[in-house]
């Protein structure tokens, strides 16, 4: 995806394990306001997430590929490699 | 090395001791409660008549230093499938019979006097049947502080049963006390302890008292074995990080991203609470109120995916709810209140009840108009004074959510089989919706754990929501877990198994060395093959046809949101899943 040059505000919730990058977002959504590409990609780099760090990232709620395209006011959850049962 | 098998017969009062027959000594856990399920009970008898059988047999791995080797398997025909069960639970009861050296315990025919309750009691030399009738009615719990008082504290393993089980109803668990002495491990699926009451025995203890741990037949290949697949475990994301933080229940917010956390009795995906509930909530309140947010059910467990629950006072309420437990009585029930679900969680163990199914049980109840969805102190009402006291509405409930449903006119029962579902819903999640369609067991996410690959990218991918390649997933992992469910390992070790061959290797040198006879893996999948032919053979016998392998009706019509998707793997493809086995 080119880059837009729009605005763009996601609802955000991260895992707690990566609370240190945007704390208020690991309790419940908070909204991220982006520029630029709008790419769930993107979102974690403007985040300064590692890739490696973000093993799901679902996007409204559909698994989405890190290079996939998210829409203005979308839902993204990410989270580290889980298990669990 | 557990070589003995006991029979204990509960009408004559009489406990003989016999050598595990040659055909059985590859087998252990679930391989070995299924095989002797298999050849000892008649398919078609009543499971709480004097043909059935209660089977318990831990791990072929049990007494070992191996990390989490001790789970238990107890195995009959279930009063609430009407098929073959295996449940399995971890505490400390698993590990005191691979010391014992027991094989296999089984309770056979009824007692004379159905007022007694037996204790049944093990040690180095043999068995013995004392009748406690004051332990009548008393829940597991305060059975625990009694035993305590009769047979000590020290080197005591207790299984016990609660009411529920004393009143032979299909939702009873068998608890397995902890490390603290404290009933909190269940055998819960399948009702196994409706079967253990119609026996008449309460409690059964095993008492480890000057007993050396087995060294296996060669110590020194098996500690660098059970130190590789430790370390194995360690580095694994999944085993080695987040369960030892946040336990099962990490899983909470991801499923329900994916929009498969079944909320209100399976009505949407998505529970608006989940924050409230979650694994790292969890976690966070455990912390603040003092408790311990890392535990583990037996010693030597390297994972210690439990914890500790205390209250906002600071006391004990119960084992930290997993997943599971915390899904089942909280999303599915509308129930955000993650102390009313510890609430719920210690009167289910107390009482004796199967917490997934219990949750399935007061879901149903409240889309029947038995109480409002959300309404948390109504259950643990519900529980501490109809289900405790065994009225009829008690009774009706702790029977199951099939029972359940039918009672209260209700016809979206999420159940196969009998047993009600756990906390995926299939038509989210495709791959698990096979498993509980075609497990010989019911309902059961254990039997072929699909979300690894369907959600979580452990062992490779395939999307939940297609329909392709689910059917030849759900067969593999079958295989595979009723392998690993008669090593006494826990399933957690199948997330790095999944991921490389290194624990496959680790986990045969170390049936290698502390058995004394040769494993490969190909012997290993033979076993999970076999079990898996026993299993579906009784149930074939017992009058199942393919019409059971089915998910419920309304999975096939009603669209769940958010994905608007239904089950739609066709029955054809079902059929496939054990073409090759049965
Ligand atoms: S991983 Fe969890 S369930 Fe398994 S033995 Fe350890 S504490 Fe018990």
């Amino acid at each position: 995806m080119k880059p837009s040059g729009e605005k763009i505000a996601v609802s955000l919730n991260l895992a707690a394990t990566l609370r240190d990058y945007e704390p208020e977002a690991t309790h419940g959504m908070v909204s991220v306001a982006l520029a630029q590409e709008n790419t769930a990609g993107y979102l974690l780099d403007h985040l300064r997430i590692p890739w490696r760090a973000a093993s799901f990232v679902f996007v409204d709620p559909m698994k989405r590929h890190l290079d996939d395209q998210r829409s203005n006011g979308a839902r993204v959850d990410i989270f580290p490699q889980i298990g669990g049962g | 090395m557990n070589q003995k098998i006991y029979r204990v017969n509960v009408r004559d009062r009489t406990i003989t001791e016999e050598p595990i027959p040659a055909a059985y000594r590859k087998l252990g856990g679930r391989g070995l409660t299924s095989a002797l399920v298999s050849a000892e009970v008649p398919p078609r008898c009543h499971p709480l008549s004097s043909e059935n059988k209660l089977i318990i047999a831990p791990g072929l791995l049990a007494g070992s230093l191996a990390s989490t080797s001790g789970r238990l398997s107890v195995g009959g025909k279930s009063p609430l499938t009407g098929g073959i069960k295996e449940s399995n639970a971890g505490g400390t009861a698993g590990q005191a019979l691979g010391w014992l050296g027991i094989a296999a315990i089984l309770l056979e025919d009824l007692p004379e006097d159905p007022e007694a309750r037996y204790v049944l009691k093990f040690n180095s030399e043999g068995g013995t049947l004392e009748n406690h009738p004051e332990l009548a009615g008393l829940g597991n719990y305060a059975t625990c502080d009694s035993l305590r008082a009769i047979y000590g504290a020290k080197s005591t393993s207790f299984l016990t049963i609660g009411p529920v089980g004393e009143l032979k109803l299909a939702a009873a668990s068998i608890a397995v006390t902890d490390r603290e002495g404290r009933p909190t491990r269940h055998a819960g699926r399948g009702g196994l302890g409706a079967v253990m009451g119609s026996k008449g025995v309460k409690a059964i203890v095993l008492d480890t008292a000057g007993v050396q741990r087995p060294k296996g037949h060669d110590p020194k290949a098996m500690q660098r074995a059970s130190q590789r697949l430790a370390k194995l475990m360690a580095d694994h994301p999944v085993s080695g990080e987040t369960l030892p933080l946040y336990g099962t229940n990490a899983l909470a917010e991801v499923i329900n991203a994916a929009g498969a956390y079944p909320t209100r009795n399976f009505s949407t995906g998505t529970f608006e609470g989940v924050h409230k509930i979650s694994g790292e909530t969890e976690r966070d309140t455990i912390l603040a109120r003092g408790g311990n947010p890392r535990h583990g059910c037996q010693a030597g467990c390297t994972i210690q995916c439990s914890s500790i629950y205390p209250g906002a006072d600071g006391d004990y309420i119960s084992k930290g709810p997993e997943y599971e437990t915390v899904w089942a009585n909280g999303a599915n029930c509308g129930i955000d209140d993650l102390d009313a679900i510890a609430q719920i969680d210690r009167l289910d163990d107390d009482l004796g009840l199967d917490t997934i199914e219990m949750g399935c049980v007061f879901a149903v109840a409240m889309e029947g108009g038995l109480l409002p969805f959300g309404d948390a102190s109504g259950v643990i009402r519900l529980l501490d004074e109809e289900i405790r006291h065994g009225t009829p509405l008690g009774r009706i409930l702790a029977s199951g959510t099939e029972t359940t449903g039918r009672i209260f006119g209700v016809c979206r029962i999420p159940c196969v089989k009998g047993q009600a579902m756990p906390a995926y819903d299939p038509r989210s999640i495709k791959g698990i919706g096979v498993t509980y369609a075609t497990s010989p067991m019911g309902a059961d996410h254990t039997a072929g754990y699909t979300i690894a690959q369907n959600v979580l990218h452990v062992g490779g991918q395939i999307p939940p929501l297609e329909t392709e390649g689910q059917v030849d997933l759900s067969r593999e992992l079958q295989i595979a877990t009723a392998a690993l469910d008669s090593t006494g390992l826990c399933l957690f070790v199948a997330f790095p198994m999944l991921d490389g061959p290194e624990v496959a290797e680790a986990l045969m040198e170390l049936l290698t060395a502390y058995r004394g006879e040769s494993w490969t893996l190909d012997d290993y999948l033979a076993l999970g093959r076999s079990t898996l032919h026993r299993e579906l053979d009784f149930n074939r016998r017992a009058g199942f046809s393919p019409v059971a392998d089915r998910l419920p009706d309304f999975m096939r019509r009603e669209a769940l949101p958010p994905h608007d998707s239904v089950f739609d793997i066709p029955d054809e493809e079902l059929d496939k899943v054990h073409e090759t086995i049965r």
